[in-house]
Formats: C-alpha cells, sequence, structure tokens
C-alpha cells in the first residue's frame, strides 16, 4: 500500500511570516529609532561646538581688549559681568558682531544676519573676580574669568564653560 | 513572492533570511552607535582641548603674572635677592617657593581642572641690572583634567623694553588731539597711560589708511566717553555707535580692526638708570671729580664704557678721516687755579629828608558803625560786622633809602675748556702727540683717550694736551653722563653747564665687541659685531639734542673709496652721509640694517635744539658752529630711540602718587619754549627712526617749559614738526631700559593626552 502524504503546500506559514514582519518590524524600529537618537546627538554636537567657538570669542576678546585692565573691575552695571542667573544675548553691549570678530565670516551682510539668527539660540553668562590667592600679591594681579555660553536642548538648559585667568591692573 | 518561493524551493527559511535581515539592520544601527556618538565625542572632547588650552595658558599668565611683580618690587625697593633666580648653581628659591604656590593653586570652579608649571631661567648670570638684562625664562605649563594631563603649552618669555615702542606718553590724556584726518603713520606699539583724544574731523572712513600699523594702548578710560565706545574721546566722528563697533572703521584706523585699540596696564617709567651706571663704571663708586672716564682693568684692558662726571657742553659723535668712532666730550672745569676778581657790594640806608618831609597815615582806633540786628517785624538776623567809619590819622616823617656800591676784591676758581676725544680704533690705527711732544699710536682693537685744554683767559690760545692714554679693547659702547649734556640755561656760550653748548649731535657708529684676548669678536660670516651705543643720566637730568645723528652705515662704508676722507673740515656731516644710513631714501635703506649701531637716549628732559631750515626766523645764532647738512635741507635726523622721564619714588622707593592716586612722572621730550619762532612755524622738522618714551608732554604754547610737538602733517603752526619713523631694529637695542612685563617670544602648544 502507498503511503500517499499530502503534497506540500509551497509557499510559507502565516506563523513564520508574522514571525519574519515582527523580526523585520523590530529591527526597522530600532535603526529608526537609533537614527533619530544620532541625529539628535549631532545636532548637540554642532551646538556644542558652536557655543565652545562663541565662548572662546568672548573669552579672547575680553583680554585682547583689556577689559579687565583696570583697577576697579567692570561691575554689574557694566553690562559686561553677570549676575550667577544672568542670561544676556550674546551680542548685548558691550560685545557685538564686528567686536568678537564673528561679523568677519562672511563679510555679507545677509549671511552676517543669518549668522545673528543662529547665534540668537545661545545665551552668554561672564562672571570675574580677582584671584586673591593665600596672601600672593602677584595673585591679585589676576582675575578669573568664566565664560558660560547656555542653549536650551529637549526643555533643559545646557551649557558649556571656558574658564581662564588673565593678568589685571594692579590693586 | 516568485522569488521567496524559489527560495523556499531550494530549502531557505523566511526565518534565516529574516534573522540574516535583522542582522543586517543590527550592524548598520551599531555602526551608527559608534559613529554617531563618536561624533558627540568629539565635540565634547574639542571643547575639553579649548578648556586645556586655557588652563594651560592660565599657567603661564600666572608665571608672567609673578615675573611681572618681582621686578616691579625690584625696581621699587632695588633689593636685589627680590629679583628672580638665574642659573648661578645655588638652586632657585623663589621660582621653587612661587610654583609651590601655584601649583597647588585650583582657581577653576568646572570639574577637577589644574595646571602643573615648570620654570627655567636662561641667563647664566646675574648683572644685577634690573633695567639693563633682559631676562628670559622658559616655561611649561601642562593643563590636568581630574589629574589626567589634556595640553601642554611651552613658551619662551622674554622682558620687554622700552625700545619696542613707537610711541609712549605717560600723560596724554586729554592733551592735543592726534589729527586722524592727518594721516600721522604709527608703525610701531603706541601706549598711552591716559587715555587718546582722536581728532576725526572730516574723516572719509572709506578711503582712510591705517594710521596704527600697530597696537595702540590706554591705561585709562575717558568719563566722557560713551558706555558703547572704546574708552577714548572721539571728536567729529565716531567708530561706533549705540550698536557697538561700526564696521569697516576701525579698520580704517587700526591695521588690527578694533583689535588694535585696547585697554593694557599702566607702564610705569624707570625710576633711576643706576644700572646703565653700571655698565659704564662697573666695579665700584665712580670718580666724583669733573673729568671723563674709561675704566680700565690694571693690566689696561678697557672693562666698561665711558663714565662723564659732572656737566657737559657737547658729546660729539664723529668719525675720524679713517672712520673710527672718535667721541669729542667737552667740559668747562676748573682748571686748578685761582684769580682775583672785583665785585660790587651794594650797601643801603634808610635816610630821613632835609628839610624834612611829612605825610600822614591811618592808625587805629577806627570809629565803627555796626548795622543793627532785626527788623521791624521782629526777625533777627545774623550780627553785621562792624564798618569803620573814619580812621585816627597820625602825622609821620618821610623817609627814603640811599645805596652805594663797594668795590670788594674776592678769590674765585678759574674755569677752562676741557676736552677729551675717544678713539674706538676699530679701522686703522691713530697717532696723536702727547704732552711732551711724544707720539702714541693706538693700533686697530685699542682705543686711545686724550685730554686736553685750552686757557680760556686767553684769548684764542691753543689747545694743549694734558694726557695720553692707549687701552686695550673697545668700550661697551655705553656713556654715562652724571651731568646735563647740552644745558642751556642762559645765552652764554660760557657757563658753568658747558662750553659751546652744541648739546648731542653727530653719527652714531657701535662699539666694536672684543674678547678677553682684545680679539674682535665676529659673527658666523667673519663679520665684526657691535654692542650698540647709548647715552644716558641721571633721571634728574638733561640731554640737548644739537644737530643731526646719523647712523654709520658698514655697507657703505666698504665701498667708499679707500681714499675717501671722512674728516675734512668743513661739510663733515656731509663726508659722514656717505658713510651713514640715507635719511632721505624711502623704504629699508633709510632704517636700521640690525640693531648693532642703532642709538638709545635716555634722560630725564631731552631737547630738540637742532638748527633751522632757511628762511625761518628763529634760527639759533648763538654759536658760530651750527651743524647742518650740506643745503641746510631743514630736517634734523635723529637714528635714536628717545626714552624721556621717570617715575618720581618716595624716600623709601614707593612711587609718589598724585591727588587721584595716579603715579607722577615728571620729564619729557620737546624743546624751550623760548626757541620758538613767534612768526612763522615753530622749531623746525625732524625726523626720528626709532621712538619716543616720555613722561610728559608739554601743553602750554605760550609761556611753558616745554612745547608739545605737531606731527608732520603741515598743519604745524607752533612748536615743532616732528616725523617718527619706527625702525623695527632699532626696537631691537640689547642695551636699553626694560619694562616689568614679560612677552612671549616662542610658543609651542600641543596634546598631552596620553
Amino acid at each position: 500500500m502507498s503511503l500517499h502524504l499530502p503534497k506540500r503546500h509551497k509557499g510559507f506559514s502565516l506563523v513564520e511570516v508574522l514571525i519574519a514582519m515582527f523580526v523585520i518590524v523590530v529591527g526597522v524600529a530600532g535603526v529608526t529609532a537609533t537614527m533619530w537618537w544620532a541625529a539628535k546627538r549631532s545636532d548637540s554636537g554642532k551646538v556644542m561646538s558652536e557655543a565652545s567657538n562663541i565662548a572662546r570669542f568672548i573669552s579672547e576678546t575680553i583680554r585682547t581688549q583689556g577689559y579687565l585692565q583696570q583697577t576697579n573691575l567692570p561691575d554689574l552695571a557694566s553690562g559686561l559681568k553677570d549676575g550667577p542667573t544672568d542670561r544676556r544675548g550674546i551680542y548685548d553691549p558691550p560685545f557685538s558682531a564686528v567686536l568678537l570678530g564673528m561679523g568677519h565670516i562672511t563679510g555679507q551682510k545677509a549671511e552676517k544676519e543669518n549668522f545673528q539668527s543662529d547665534v540668537d539660540r545661545f545665551r552668554r553668562n561672564v562672571t570675574y573676580d580677582r584671584l586673591n590667592g593665600a596672601g600672593s600679591a602677584h595673585a591679585a594681579n589676576m582675575a578669573l574669568l568664566i565664560v558660560r555660553i547656555y542653549w536650551n536642548e529637549e526643555g533643559f538648559e545646557r551649557h558649556v564653560t571656558v574658564e581662564s585667568l588673565l593678568p589685571i591692573a594692579p590693586l | 513572492m516568485r522569488f521567496l518561493t524559489r527560495m523556499r524551493l531550494r530549502g531557505a527559511s523566511i526565518l534565516l533570511l529574516s534573522f540574516i535581515f535583522m542582522s543586517v539592520l543590527f550592524l548598520m544601527a551599531q555602526t551608527l552607535f559608534q559613529v554617531i556618538p563618536a561624533e558627540f565625542h568629539a565635540s565634547h572632547r574639542s571643547h575639553t582641548d579649548l578648556m586645556g588650552h586655557y588652563v594651560a595658558r592660565s599657567g603661564v599668565q600666572d608665571t608672567m603674572s609673578w615675573l611681572q611683580v618681582q621686578m616691579e618690587v625690584f625696581a621699587k625697593d632695588q633689593r636685589q635677592e627680590n629679583l628672580p633666580d638665574y642659573n648661578d648653581g645655588s638652586g632657585y628659591p623663589h621660582i621653587e617657593a612661587f610654583l609651590a604656590e601655584a601649583n597647588d593653586r585650583r582657581p577653576f570652579s568646572e570639574g577637577d581642572w589644574s595646571y602643573q608649571l615648570e620654570l627655567q631661567p636662561l641667563q647664566d648670570q646675574n648683572s644685577l641690572q634690573n633695567i639693563l638684562e633682559a631676562r628670559t625664562f622658559s616655561v611649561r605649563s601642562t593643563a590636568f583634567l581630574r589629574g589626567r594631563p589634556i595640553k601642554t603649552i611651552d613658551v619662551m618669555l622674554r622682558q620687554k623694553t622700552f625700545a619696542m615702542f613707537g610711541f609712549l606718553d605717560s600723560q596724554s590724556q586729554g592733551e592735543t588731539p592726534i589729527l586722524l584726518t592727518g594721516q600721522p603713520q604709527f608703525f610701531g606699539p603706541v601706549h598711552t597711560n591716559g587715555f587718546f583724544n582722536f581728532n576725526a574731523t572730516s574723516m572719509d572712513w572709506d578711503t582712510a589708511k591705517p594710521s596704527f600699523a600697530d597696537v595702540a594702548t590706554h591705561s585709562k578710560m575717558s568719563s566722557s566717553a560713551p558706555a558703547y565706545g572704546d574708552g577714548n574721546v572721539w571728536t567729529g566722528d565716531a567708530p561706533y555707535d549705540t550698536d557697538g563697533p561700526i564696521s569697516g572703521r576701525y579698520e580704517a584706523v587700526f591695521n588690527d580692526g578694533r583689535n588694535g585699540l585696547r585697554l593694557k596696564n599702566n607702564i610705569e617709567l624707570p625710576t633711576n638708570t643706576d644700572g646703565l651706571l653700571d655698565q659704564a663704571y662697573p666695579g665700584g663708586a665712580p670718580p666724583t671729580d669733573q673729568g671723563v672716564y674709561v675704566a680700565a682693568s690694571e693690566s689696561g684692558f678697557v672693562k666698561g664704557g665711558v663714565y662723564v662726571a659732572g656737566d657737559v657742553g657737547k658729546v660729539n659723535m664723529r668719525l675720524d678721516k679713517f672712520g673710527n668712532q672718535k667721541i669729542e666730550i667737552n667740559q668747562i672745569r676748573d682748571n686748578g687755579t685761582k684769580s682775583q676778581t672785583t665785585i660790587k657790594k651794594t650797601n643801603c640806608v634808610t635816610k630821613k629828608y632835609s628839610p624834612p618831609k611829612y605825610g600822614t597815615k591811618n592808625v587805629n582806633p577806627c570809629i565803627t558803625w555796626s548795622e543793627p540786628t532785626g527788623d521791624g517785624g521782629g526777625v533777627s538776623g545774623p550780627p553785621a560786622a562792624p564798618t569803620c567809619l573814619e580812621w585816627t590819622k597820625e602825622t609821620y616823617e618821610q623817609t627814603y633809602t640811599e645805596c652805594t656800591e663797594t668795590p670788594v676784591t674776592e678769590e674765585v676758581d678759574n674755569v677752562d675748556p676741557f676736552e677729551t676725544h675717544i678713539y674706538e680704533v676699530t679701522e686703522s690705527p691713530v697717532t696723536v702727540t702727547g704732552p711732551g711732544g711724544q707720539t702714541f699710536t693706538a693700533q686697530v682693537g685699542q682705543t686711545l683717550v686724550l685730554d686736553r685744554h685750552q686757557e680760556r683767559q686767553q684769548s684764542g690760545s691753543p689747545w694743549v694736551v694734558d694726557s695720553v692714554k692707549v687701552l686695550d679693547g673697545q668700550i661697551n659702547g655705553t656713556i654715562y653722563v652724571n651731568g646735563n649734556v647740552g644745558r642751556k640755561d642762559q645765552n652764554s656760550d660760557y657757563t658753568n653747564n658747558g662750553a659751546r653748548q652744541e648739546g648731542l649731535w653727530g653719527i652714531v657708529k657701535g662699539s666694536a665687541k672684543t674678547d678677553e684676548a682684545g680679539n674682535f669678536v665676529t659673527d658666523t660670516h667673519g663679520e665684526r659685531t657691535y654692542n650698540n651705543k647709548i647715552i644716558v643720566t641721571p633721571l634728574d637730568k638733561e640731554i640737548a639734542i644739537g644737530g643731526d645723528l646719523l647712523q654709520f652705515d658698514p655697507t657703505k662704508f666698504k665701498a667708499k673709496p679707500g681714499n675717501m676722507n671722512l674728516e675734512s673740515v668743513s661739510n663733515n656731516k656731509f663726508n659722514w652721509t656717505n658713510v651713514a644710513r640715507d635719511p632721505r631714501a624711502e623704504g629699508p635703506d633709510a632704517l636700521s640694517p640690525n640693531n648693532q649701531h642703532v642709538f638709545g637716549i635716555i634722560s630725564k628732559d631731552v631737547w630738540l635744539n637742532g638748527p633751522k631750515q632757511d628762511g625761518n626766523q628763529n634760527v639759533w645764532t648763538g654759536s658760530s658752529t651750527r651743524r647742518q647738512m650740506l643745503g641746510n635741507d631743514g630736517i634734523n635726523d635723529i637714528y635714536a630711540v628717545i626714552l624721556a622721564g621717570k617715575s618720581e619714588v618716595n624716600g623709601d622707593g614707593s612711587p609718589k602718587l598724585d591727588a587721584n592716586g595716579d603715579p607722577i612722572v615728571s620729564g619729557g621730550f620737546g624743546t624751550w619754549h623760548n626757541r620758538r619762532d613767534q612768526l612763522v612755524k615753530g622749531l623746525g622738522k625732524y625726523q626720528l627712526f626709532g621712538g619716543v618714551i616720555q613722561g610728559t608732554t608739554g601743553k602750554n604754547f605760550g609761556g611753558g617749559s616745554k612745547e608739545t610737538h605737531h606731527w608732520l602733517d603741515g598743519t604745524g603752526t607752533a612748536g615743532y614738526d616732528v616725523s617718527i619713523r619706527y625702525d623695527l631694529e632699532a626696537t631691537r637695542q640689547p642695551t636699553f631700559p626694560n619694562l616689568a612685563e614679560f612677552r612671549m617670544v616662542r610658543y609651542f602648544e600641543r596634546s598631552a593626552r596620553n
């Protein structure tokens, strides 16, 4: 007696297809999430670099312009020094695009305005004080300059900080 | 589906395919997980590097600040133990104390940043001359983040020299505006301890050329400058508005744009020139008797420069016929004899008139009246002062004073003109005749000193040689005059302040360097090397520049005809111009090719007293030996960096301050107001190749002790015109006072990550 087994169906079973679809969906979803996250982190890195550059511009401008070369360091009313919670626009006086050297990036007014709009997302906070260290005469001739650049990311305030010591006018 | 069916028929599993596909996606995702965070990490690392850069540089600034304080402390108290260490083999106690403090300092608020410093002095000996020797240090500063090295900066620090400035005015705030439309060109650094007063009236910002090729710094802010300005006064148009700098305007004036105008620490002028005295006359107290001295060892070897005790009438930097530098110094000295002189003494007595004369005068008591207090309304006021209504009169007898002159004979010291000729024999032997007719010859490499005098009492008397000395080696280029040079207190040619007030003029050649054996020191090309010359006085004396001060040009000297006599009787300067830099040349031919023949002039006051151009009415005719270039082109050419001024100090060495707490400075660069032309232009035109560092600028045209100057723009109506051509090599003269500041002469930054 010959046993006739039922002829196997060509194609995939529903279970196989469902499992396969599940695997693919999970994979694609993972990759998509990764790309979304990666894109966000990439933007964060770019913003952080921009913030670092702006902090550098401000630090260098304060140094080269000698803003702190005065026996009485500029106070809060000067617009240069900020309180702990102050957040000023990057180009608020006494700074400007020209003074910070950022107006010369393109030399074109229209492009400067574009740059301006990029800068608008950042806020600055500048503080400084004489470094009165351990009774040292020369320590009082230096100031610790702290430049913080703030921006918002996903509802959180993020910042970069650049600190440096600058020689200042003796007391 | 057909494809999948075929795959199925071949035994493939869709699950397997799915897993393969998922693996590919997983690999892609993993790649993204690697790449994107790496980018983020890179930006974070970039920020860390930036912070590391600033932290490492903070260490350098810390070191520079410490060195500056050390030098300032020394400048004030002159205590050698306060100088920074040097390599004398006895360790570095100052440096170690500083490093212990600095390396322990954690000033940074965020993270765990710190820096570690290494500081190594590069000078092997301490000349004990804070104002003379430019100290050099090597510094390594490494930034650490939580103990991990991030960034290292290696720098070489060198003390700044005052010679670096194109123009430094210690007290210029509110003074004569710098007229920018006149296009004064400042090629070197410019500084004022006050603030600038710029006049930009009628300024065409689009076509203006930079007037400040280097940085312009100021130490104060004008109270009248707006908050959005730069702290200086701008008359006319300003380069900023309420939004800050206007693009292109600062660039029109300052080569470096807005960064070309900066605030800077106050720069204190030297308080003394003791270091240079030690350079001119090393090894002990200098002589006090009037005279010219060349310090020499017992074996007759020159061991310093030239020291002059007392005022001198002239310092004439000449070339002899062979091209040897010959320095002529003239003084009026006591000749050791006395003479009787008759003077009239006045005796005055009070006498009464005969017959008597009488007069009346008011004497007390005075009949007075006081205004009653209060009024009819009952209001009281303060008591009124009594009014004198009538004096009591008194009669008295009038007198007069009668004076008589009585001749009185007194004994006075006799003075004669004395001259010293110093030959730096570098080109050809010099032969002179000594006091007894003896012949003296100085060979190349030696120095000849000849003293002579003239009997002033005998009109037209010949010069009599008093002594001749031949010394081995060469002077070191420093001429220290412990008195005034060419001071002109009176219009007389002969005063105790010097004879023939010619002041300082001539052609300046560096002093050839010789080794201990007296041989010339040569460079790698076999060329002789020279110490630059410098003339200096104590900082309560004056130097008058009486004419051109040219600069010797060794290249032109080599190319001159061999038989050219450089010491012809007439037109000396014309001959000298054949071997001097050409002040009329455009470009580098006028400037110094190196720092070996540049000149430094240091005194409290440096006066311009040169001849005038034809046609001007204030030509000085007090001397028959006016010096001028052939053709009298009217411009005095001065190759020198001039430091005229001092910071005043109290007895304890502390700085003297004015009512505002600012350091008091004195001295300056100018000219006597009584030399001013009352009708046309001022005292003429001067072209200075070098720079000016001065304490004060005279402002009072009418009666001040000095005149202010105008930049050579053709608009000057008083004072004199002077243009300054910044001579880069002149700023590099090694013998010149230094500031208590350091600059980086080498900078190398690298990653310190492991």
